[in-house]
């Protein structure tokens, strides 16, 4: 009775959705959020949907810290049922990392980061401001960058980490501005595909891995890009964290400083950078921003086609690829629909293969670093990035069960994203509790490949 | 006693986080205001008809062995509880009466064991059943039978609250069927295992249904079921009630095989759940998880019965996504008003039509938008929810809404059949008509809980008096028909 019952199970198609729904991903949400509507708490139906994919909650189990109970206290708030007390209410309102996946589930379509976003900022207007932010908001003003770092040390990486093509950028982005400054030419006059990198603070000041890497892969691909001397902090922790009005100077100097060089096309390899610039610049600028704006793993993958490059992964074969597994940042994921364009990137590396782990695309867990969290709340961050170690290693365990079977060998595995603020929580994650797990940038991929015709 | 019996005693959160982690001792007033509320979005003038509504502490056990020390705590310290699920039901049935402490089972969410070869799980009753499923779904298994609110709801919500209606109940038999033991805190803190075969004081049917006032469900083992091979939808459209009950019956009666889940709505239900909705008045939905041969024959029967009452087949993509969005639509009706108002009631299977006909007769000059939703539990019982969408400032349409499903209560009471939920004041219809059940829960509650501090002012005691009650009714009705 029982084998034939197993035999019965092996059969069973559980890909999907026997038992009726879960959280499925063609499922349409019957109202679009409206980006627009920032008191829209008012259309929760306390279904608990967002509950379930919760990573804050997950770690804490607190009601108020999933986007249900957060509207909760916003509506009693709004009719002045309970007190805005502006040191107690800090908790309710920073812990969560802002990565949308309650907006992706919501079935009447409230868009909880917007809602949860401006929560923040009416917060900040009205006293709130935990000390950790206020230091951040003053080296942001002094120094244009979050680390309390000198804005003249912004580009030295390209020394430390010994990065020719990083300094040549340089080199070639201050020629450019001082010609442009001393008039030799105009921005209108530039015809050329002209591509700026925009380096990002975490990259320029902590992560010099990332810079460097960046600029070597354009550079190997031939791509005609400068960096920005004048590079400012995008503003990006500043919109996160509720402190907007700090925020919208950087915007606009970040747009002219821009629009004056005459670049046609922004590259980033930092996923926060992009969406800030994706999301919130537009809100602030009037009419088109007046460049594209691309990531990394976007750009990557439309210049090889558009100049029939082929990639390959010199440290591993067809053969016996490295086998990876992609993370999906929630900026670049849930905040701007990249989800296509890095797979597609990993599958045009010979000698690399990705397969999936069971939370991914729209429905992929967060690192826990985001909106402040990692910043405020190091612990939760922490066991928010192990759980998701946890599903890298099952995805692992799994693969390996099924290449065991097949009797082949198997080695190095890795976790890859493409967000800097995710391979640091990770990483960092990792290093305490899964040593042997690698944790990268995809640029630190694409750094080890070979671009040919 | 009351909130401030909790102040009084100065070392309570102390002493308890000494047994239970401190960051899930919580006193936070904003963690508070978030647990003071449930799916049913209720006006807080609602929460008038409670002695106090917002609880001192919310504490978040993690363990059968936390659980029995707070409560034994609590009990000792006479200070009230109340045990709080996904707070997916309705009407502030898992938020405080008398303030106290709210006890939080959700970090009660492991699985203990699954055993393929005796076809059980064991898991902690905080456990969402959409963990649970995803979780067997790996192994090919599913539970019996399941709510229809499973994305958001606990284990241990279903089994107080009867689990006598919901996915797989008309196949596979309700919950209580299911369910081989449990483990089970009482107010005092003392924990007992509770099997089929219990003969002490407590047993298994008194804890069904008993809405959480003898105690805490802690862990769960139940039977579950092999995933079938094939899954088949039947949906047909009605021009008539009478038709699409008949209908409704047949397949519910065919016991050749039963559906795994069976529903009908009106077109409103249909017009709100849904994206978009089929063309007739009534809608009959059938899903079958056999194997391939049974549904297919299944199939056959059904278009079969349909043909000879006029049925209008409905296309399957709207079938399959229909079975995809199950668990949603009964939340989806909420987004078309500021506060959702539903009531539920369990129907014999021969009282459907005298039911509808009283619902239609009380709600047809009533200008309140609502929707009407009907889904097959056992043989012989039904639930059916009625809706209505109002607006949460105004609250002469609210008590409108709410004198209409007064008088279909009384209705169905009268009928000999019953409110499927009961609420703090839905109480009131339990003590009136199901006396006899009311005073066995009540020596059953005395003797575990002297001082009504678990889940008070439920089932065996009111807290407001039913002639208020029908006054509020009595006055709301025409002042609603009159504005």
């Amino acid at each position: 009775m029982y084998e034939k019952e197993t035999e019965d199970v092996k059969e069973v198609v559980t890909s999907g959705p026997t038992v009726s729904g879960m959280f499925a991903p063609d499922q349409k949400n019957l109202v679009e959020p409206d980006s627009k509507a920032e008191e829209d708490y008012e259309r929760c139906v306390q279904c608990g949907y967002c509950r379930l994919v919760c990573r804050v909650y997950n770690a804490t189990y607190a009601e108020r810290d999933y986007a249900g109970g957060r509207n909760r206290i916003l509506k009693s708030l709004k009719k002045r049922a309970i007190n805005f007390d502006k040191d107690q209410i800090i908790d309710a309102i920073y812990q969560c990392m802002l990565c949308g996946n309650c907006r992706t589930v919501c079935p009447v379509g409230i868009d909880t980061l917007n809602v949860f976003q401006t929560y923040r900022r009416t917060a900040v207007r009205k006293g709130v401001m935990p000390e950790k932010l206020q230091v951040l908001k003053k080296s942001i003003h002094t120094n244009k960058n979050p680390f309390l770092e000198s804005g003249t040390d912004r580009f030295n990486w390209c020394e430390t980490q010994s990065c020719d093509e990083g300094h040549m950028a340089y080199e070639r982005g201050a020629e450019h501005s001082r010609r442009i400054a001393s008039g030799e030419i105009k921005p209108s006059d530039i015809e050329e595909h002209l591509v700026g990198y925009f380096v990002g603070c975490t990259s320029a000041y902590r992560n010099n891995e990332l810079s460097s890497a960046t600029c070597r892969i354009l550079d190997k691909m031939g791509v005609n890009f400068i960096v920005f001397p004048d590079e400012y902090c995008c503003g990006s922790v500043l919109f996160r964290t509720g402190l907007e009005d700090d925020a919208v100077q950087l915007t606009h100097y970040n747009v002219d400083m821009i629009r004056e060089l005459g670049v046609k096309e922004i590259v980033f390899s930092c996923a926060g950078c992009f969406s800030t610039f994706t999301t919130e610049y537009p809100k602030f600028i009037k009419g088109d921003l007046g460049f594209e704006i691309t990531h990394m793993v976007q750009f990557v993958s439309k210049y090889a086609k558009e100049n029939g490059l082929k990639i390959r992964y010199t440290k591993r074969t067809k053969e016996d690829p490295l086998i990876i597994t992609y993370h999906d940042p929630c900026h670049l994921g849930r905040y701007c629909g990249v989800y296509d364009e890095p797979r597609e990137l990993i599958e045009m590396i010979e000698g690399v293969k990705l397969i999936e782990m069971k939370h991914n695309r729209e429905m992929s867990w967060c690192c826990g670093a985001g909106g402040g969290v990692r910043a405020l709340y190091g612990e939760i961050s922490n066991d928010i990035a192990s759980s998701r170690l946890d599903e890298t290693v099952a995805c692992w365990e799994n693969i390996n069960e099924n290449r065991l079977k097949e009797a082949i060998e198997t080695d190095a595995e890795m976790l890859v994203s493409a967000c800097v603020f995710c391979k640091n929580n990770l990483y960092l994650t990792a290093s305490q509790t899964k040593p042997d797990l690698p944790v990268i940038d995809i640029s630190q991929i694409l750094e080890e490949c070979e671009f040919y015709k | 006693m009351n909130a401030s019996k909790v102040r009084e005693e100065g070392n309570f959160t102390e002493e308890v986080k000494e047994f239970i982690p401190p960051t899930h001792v919580s006193t936070d007033p904003y963690d508070i205001e978030a647990t003071t509320g449930d799916l049913s979005l209720l006006p807080k003038y609602h929460y008038k008809f409670k002695e106090e509504y917002k609880a001192t502490h919310v504490i978040r056990p993690g363990s059968t062995d936390e659980l029995s020390k707070l409560m034994k705590k609590c009990y000792e310290s006479s200070i009230p509880m109340t045990i709080r699920g996904a707070g997916s039901s309705c009407y502030s049935a898992s938020t405080p009466t008398r303030g106290g402490v709210v006890i939080d089972m959700r970090r009660m969410d492991k699985i203990h064991d699954i055993d393929p070869k005796n076809m059980t799980v064991r898991c902690d009753a905080g456990i969402s059943w959409l963990r649970l499923i995803e979780t067997l779904l790996d192994y090919g298994l599913g539970p019996k039978c399941y709510p229809t609110s499973y994305k958001a709801s606990i284990v241990g919500g279903f089994i107080v609250t009867s689990g006598k209606v919901g996915v797989g109940v008309l196949r596979n038999g309700p919950m209580k069927n299911a369910i081989r033991s449990l483990v089970f805190v009482k107010p005092d803190g003392s924990v007992e295992k509770i099997t089929r075969d219990s003969q002490g004081d407590l047993k298994l049917n008194d804890i069904i249904s008993s809405f959480g006032i003898l105690g805490a469900v802690a862990e769960v083992e139940m039977e579950i079921t092999l995933l079938n091979k094939s899954m088949e939808y039947v949906g047909y459209g009605f021009h008539t009630y009478e038709m699409a009950v008949k209908f409704f019956r047949t397949l519910k009666d065919n016991d050749a095989s039963k559906p795994f889940f069976l529903s009908l709505s009106d077109k409103n239900f249909e017009k709100y759940a849904h994206w978009t909705y089929p063309a007739r008045a009534f809608f009959v939905y059938a899903v079958y998880s056999d194997t391939p041969s049974v549904t297919s024959q299944c199939l056959a029967f059904a278009k079969d019965v349909a043909s000879n009452l006029d049925g209008l087949a409905v296309e399957g993509w709207y079938l399959k996504e229909k079975w995809r969005d199950l668990a949603d639509t009964e939340v989806n009706v909420g987004r078309w008003c500021q506060n959702l108002i539903f009531q539920e009631y369990l129907v014999s299977d021969d009282k459907l039509e005298d039911f509808y006909d009283f619902y239609i007769k009380k709600t047809s000059r009533q200008r309140y938008r609502n929707a009407f939703y009907l889904m097959s539990g056992t043989k012989g019982e039904n639930r059916i929810k009625l809706f209505g969408l109002s607006d949460i400032a105004n609250s002469r349409e609210f008590f409108g809404i709410k004198a209409v499903f007064n008088d279909i209560t009384n209705f169905n009471y009268r009928n000999n059949d019953s409110l499927y939920t009961i609420g703090v004041v839905n109480t009131q219809y339990f003590l009136k008509y199901n006396s006899e059940r009311a005073s066995y829960l009540r020596n059953l509650k005395y003797n575990l809980d002297p001082e009504d501090l678990l889940n008070s002012y439920r089932l065996t005691k009111a807290k407001m008096r039913s002639w208020r009650l029908g006054l509020l009714f009595w006055i709301a009705k025409r002042l609603y028909k009159t504005a």
